[in-house]
């Protein structure tokens, strides 16, 4: 049976930080709970209700706390083995914790977050703001942009994000050949002109920069079908409303899926479908090409173009663009049963399907510099449920794209609010085991740093310099600090989608 | 049934077609709802777009529905298939078919066709086997296959426009409106549709039996879920009709019959098959009384064994 994690939660008085099951990010169905998971799920409440009581707090204050954070990641260390730095005194004492993990010691910049447009937004303003804060249902309303603002900003120590784009094109023009504008154009879930819109009016409100946006315009979107080929017209149309309309500072592009009906997906080496575009792309200025990889289980026709085999051309033909590959290309997540069995993921050598081929396109091209390895979802998941796996992730992306090439992104909020995620990046470590059998580098600051956030502000060309004096200064640091004076906090409920 | 029952049914069938029989107050199954003739193939959304919000229950189970695998990467299947293949020239991309016979398909020149190769594989053989002169067809499949193997058939073209069978194929041509009201999504968990609405839909392609009144096709023309799709296929209800079937084709047309002839309308094809799941489990509730299990199995020594057909369709070549 399948129900909002939140209401499982909530009918077992589950009130963890930290996600002890694999939440659906919608694009996939999470897998029941393990073993571990459970016992895991058992531990954080027993110590929660021991440290709780020791310390005269409520036990829902206590999990929304540092130390409850803390109290998951011990937990985890319990079942798991010692996977998390973490400290019995960090669950005790909110000063050990801050001392330890000084708030925001990272610039955050997430790449890959979501809402919906299932809810009608409204214009920035008063409404808006008196919506934040509130406990928002679970309903299209948490899925909608104003709760978007509340978990990615608030409940957050995210600093930056993009907007990240969701399969699906915009409708041009009407039957009698009327250009359509906003809503009339549809586009999906999450269309180009909404990501946009918002985008405005999130940066107008904190009169600074604190979101990017992408573009959901790909090669196969407009097809003149007597031709059997791109609409050219229509296709340039629409990109450079994207860029020069819409101020898209990134393209996302899904290329096993067909929106516009090409009856085909599209590869990005391809040099009838691609190339056009990227040279359009690039008169126009916009060299920032984010793709999904892996996570296709679902379309036997087309989910081959989710493979990564077709980075290695496009990016040796055009090293002045930039391509960030979603999900690191990770096939299967731990949402599917064959993601640890031997066709996906081989212990000996710590390989795993389809992001081996990405790790083995930068073997063969050393010099390449223009790949970048974004981690969201697969970074998450396989913290959750395979440490070891998650080790490998991150050591293979280190070792052979180096740790300026690995790029932070969540998911969220599909995640809930992505700071459990940042939690667990600040505290995550490769054992000394597996750093010296598999030549990976241990962690550092520095690493982290990179990942966090200076390697996407350096790809968008963000002057970090700049923003960090800009952010303190700016509205949504305001309401921010409001919002935490007056009471708001994180809910720990995730949205998403659990087998119980 | 007897054989000298079986006789008679055929004989009186063969003097009585379906406008001449006289059942209680039959229905004409062209008489309601609409269609999509003469009209274009709407803009609907597709499966990969569906399925970004609706993996949790349909995403990862829906590469291997038999709905999804009306046409299937080559490059998929089993090893003696694809060793046949080889000998093929012209580098065959696609198959359709089942385990009893498959055919091997490419992509042609022309927007949303495919071309299918004379030769057939047999699975029991592993040989190919079919046309002495091995070749590709370039309008065969647009002709005969592509209204049920694939999606938004453009119905002077016989053009596709999605490979396979899309989302579209069944729950029609939803907008985002449905997350809000699920009756905007045909044969949604939540939304009611109507037993002659369902029937309509799965008709479209299980119906083996039927001629565009349009096209002359063995498919329904344009046909979009929430139209009658009776009103362009023409299907005979005859009794004739029904005893040329075959046991599984018949159970299909007399449950079509009942609701579009006869009004039933508390039963419907949805009613015992789950389209996402397995098609099949919930007809194995059924007490094995039913009548309507002697469609397709046979009960002898206690035992239930699947009645054995011979090929009765020259279009689906089963």
């Amino acid at each position: 049976m399948w129900v909002p994690k939140w209401q499982r939660d909530r009918d077992r008085g589950v009130d963890s930080p930290v996600p002890t099951q694999v939440v659906s990010n919608e694009e996939f169905i999470p897998r029941a709970q393990s073993e571990q998971q459970r016992h895991w799920e058992h531990l954080i409440g027993e110590l929660a209700r021991e440290k709780s009581k020791k310390l005269g707090m409520e036990r829902r204050d206590f999990m929304r706390s540092s130390m409850g954070m803390a109290t998951a990641f011990l937990a985890g260390n319990m079942v798991f083995g010692p996977y998390w730095d973490v400290s019995a005194e960090e669950t005790e004492d909110v000063d050990a914790g801050a001392e330890k993990w000084p708030k925001d010691e990272y610039f955050i910049f997430d790449v890959q977050t979501h809402f919906t447009d299932g809810v009608s937004i409204g214009s920035r303003g008063s409404e808006f703001l008196r919506n934040i804060g509130l406990k928002l249902d679970p309903g299209k309303e948490a899925y909608g942009f104003q709760n978007f603002v509340k978990e990615i900003f608030f409940d957050s120590e995210t600093k930056m994000a993009v907007i990240s784009g969701v399969p699906g094109r915009e409708v041009d023009k009407d039957k009698a050949g009327k250009i359509l504008e906003g809503r009339d154009r549809r586009g999906g879930v999450l269309p180009s002109w909404l990501m946009s819109r918002s985008k405005k009016q999130l940066n107008d409100l904190a009169d600074c920069e604190r979101v990017l946006c992408q573009g959901n315009c790909a090669p196969n979107h407009y097809w003149d079908r007597k031709a059997n080929a791109p609409d050219k017209v229509a296709l340039f149309e629409q990109l450079e409303r994207e860029v020069k309309d819409y101020g898209i500072d990134s393209w996302k592009w899904y290329c096993h899926t067909d929106p516009g009906k090409s009856g085909n997906g599209f590869r990005m080496d391809d040099e009838k479908l691609a190339y056009p575009f990227y040279e359009k792309s690039k008169e126009l200025g916009l060299k920032v090409f984010s793709a999904h990889k892996g996570f296709a289980s679902q379309s036997r026709t087309l989910g081959h173009f989710a493979h990564p085999g077709d980075i290695e051309k496009a990016a040796r033909d055009h090293p002045d663009l930039t391509f960030i590959i979603y999900h690191s290309a990770m096939k299967h997540g731990t949402w599917e049963p064959q993601f640890r069995n031997p066709k996906s993921f081989d212990p000996k050598t710590g390989d795993f399907a389809w992001h081996d081929e990405l790790m083995n396109i930068k073997k063969r091209n050393p010099d390449m510099s223009n790949v970048y390895c974004e981690i969201g979802t697969s970074f998450g998941s396989l913290a959750i449920l395979h440490p070891v796996m998650c080790m490998h992730l991150i050591g293979k992306n280190i070792k052979h794209y180096g740790a300026d090439h690995v790029i932070w992104g969540t998911d969220c909020l599909w995640w809930g609010s992505p700071q459990w995620v940042i939690d667990a990046f600040k505290r995550f470590q490769i054992s000394d085991e597996i750093c010296e059998k598999f030549g990976y580098a241990k962690l550092t600051k520095e690493d982290k740093a990179k990942i966090f956030g200076l390697n996407a502000a350096r790809v968008y060309g963000v002057d970090l310099k700049k923003k960090l004096k800009a952010f303190p200064k700016d509205a949504l640091t305001k309401f921010k600090s409001a919002y935490i004076e007056t009471g708001g906090q994180r809910d720990n409920a995730a949205y998403g989608w659990v087998k119980v | 049934m007897p054989v000298l029952a079986c006789a008679i049914l055929v004989v009186i069938g063969v003097f009585i077609s379906a406008d001449e029989q006289p059942p209680a107050q039959p229905l004409d199954p062209a008489a309601w709802g609409s269609d999509h003739v003469g009209k274009p193939v709407p803009d609907y959304t597709t499966g990969g777009e569906c399925l970004f919000c609706h993996r949790k229950e349909i995403g990862s189970q829906w590469a291997s529905n038999r709905h999804h695998l009306t046409i299937r990467p080559l490059s998929q299947e089993a090893g003696g298939v694809r060793t046949a293949s080889a000998s093929l020239a012209g580098e065959p991309m696609f198959v359709l078919g089942n385990k009893k016979k498959l055919r091997f398909l490419r992509r042609s020149g022309t927007y949303g066709h495919l071309d299918l190769h004379t030769q057939a594989y047999d699975p029991a053989t592993r040989k190919l086997s079919g046309a002495t002169r091995a070749a590709w067809q370039s309008h065969t499949f647009g002709r005969n296959c592509a209204g049920c193997h694939t999606t938004g058939v453009d119905p002077e073209t016989h053009a596709f426009s999605s490979l396979s069978i899309d989302c579209f194929s069944c729950h029609g041509d939803v907008d985002l409106k449905h997350t809000t009201d699920p009756s905007r999504a045909l044969l949604s968990a939540k939304g009611k549709t109507p037993a002659r609405v369902v029937v309509s839909i799965c008709a479209q392609c299980h119906i083996r039996s039927g001629t565009s009144r349009s096209s002359g096709l063995p498919y329904a023309g344009n046909f979009v879920p929430g139209d009658n799709v009776l009103r362009d296929l023409k299907v005979s209800f005859t009794d004739k009709a029904m005893a040329e079937l075959n046991p599984v084709d018949r159970h299909i047309l007399e449950n079509v019959r009942d609701v579009v002839r006869l009004g039933e309308d508390s039963m419907n094809c949805l009613t015992c098959h789950r389209v996402h799941e397995s098609s099949a489990d919930r007809h194995q509730h059924l007490p094995k009384s039913s009548a309507i299990c002697a469609n397709c199995h046979d009960s002898g020594n206690g035992r239930w064994t699947t009645k054995q057909f011979k090929t009765r369709s020259t279009t689906c070549q089963y």
